[in-house]
């Protein structure tokens, strides 16, 4: 059985949003089967996952983080772990909700775990204060053709 | 540049460049509310032709720059946008509140039928 994995640490600052979809484009292109719309799918929902920890995980007063990344790929079945080491999430459930946003900023649509649900085939969150947050995404690839 | 406006004073064409992530956001957000906010505008086209990425931070973009312009009786026209970019923009039902059109040519034509 065919299997590949990559394993990132980046800087939670905004440019690394770019950085890991491109990560995550390389791990995925050669996969059997696997189309641009399955690719798009999944960069959309890390960004959402990576997105989070630069917003949240490392709010002020907090020492500057990390965002860990980890991808495997076996049969067909990408397993995408995205965690940080940060302040954690104070009310999961509530945070899980469609159009809540943890921001003061309008702009956010609190759709991030929403995005998430609806793009990858399994979504598990688990976090605990002052230790951080863990998100695992599971996808099947290649089901288009 | 993320942002290239071009169109009469009427109605203005901006062609979106680049990604709609967070970090993307920051950037084209001063210009778009820039055009808004110019008395002689009444009709936006966003063209997303060139947009290679979004995600909810953009869905955020254009939910705010959809209210504003209404409070500027702006009309917000999309067009140009990729298949998972309209996903996530029917998610929002951001679909049922500005018209999106496939093609620049198509959102001109529906601006040109509306005179």
């Amino acid at each position: 059985m065919e299997t590949n994995r990559l394993y990132a640490e980046l800087p939670a600052i905004s440019v690394n949003e770019a950085v890991s979809r491109v990560m995550i484009s390389g791990l995925l292109m050669n996969i059997r089967g696997v189309t641009m719309g399955e690719i798009e799918e999944v960069k959309v929902a890390l960004s959402e996952a990576v997105t989070n920890i630069i917003l949240h995980a490392y709010p002020e007063g907090y020492p500057a983080g990390k965002i860990y990344i980890k991808g495997v790929v076996e049969g067909g079945r990408l397993t995408l772990k995205i965690w940080d080491k940060g302040c954690g999430i104070a009310n999961l459930s509530q945070a899980m909700e469609p159009m809540f946003s943890g921001s003061g900023s309008q702009e956010r649509t609190g759709m991030g775990f929403t995005v998430m649900q609806s793009f990858m085939d399994s979504l598990d969150v688990r976090t605990e204060k002052g230790k951080g947050t863990s998100v695992v995404m599971t996808k099947k690839l290649g089901i288009g053709t | 540049m993320v942002l290239e406006i071009k169109g009469g004073r009427r109605v203005v064409i901006a062609t979106l460049k680049g990604d709609l992530d967070h970090h993307g956001c920051q950037q084209i957000r001063q210009d778009i509310d820039s055009v808004i906010s110019m008395p002689s505008t009444k009709i936006l086209v966003l063209d997303m032709t060139r947009i290679s990425f979004m995600d909810s931070s953009g869905m955020g973009l254009l939910l705010a720059r959809n209210k504003l312009a209404m409070d500027n009786q702006v009309q917000l026209i999309i067009c140009g946008a990729s298949v998972e970019i309209t996903k996530l923009l029917q998610m929002v039902n951001l679909d049922k509140q500005i018209p999106l059109f496939s093609t620049l040519e198509q959102a001109i034509e529906y601006v040109e039928r509306r005179g």
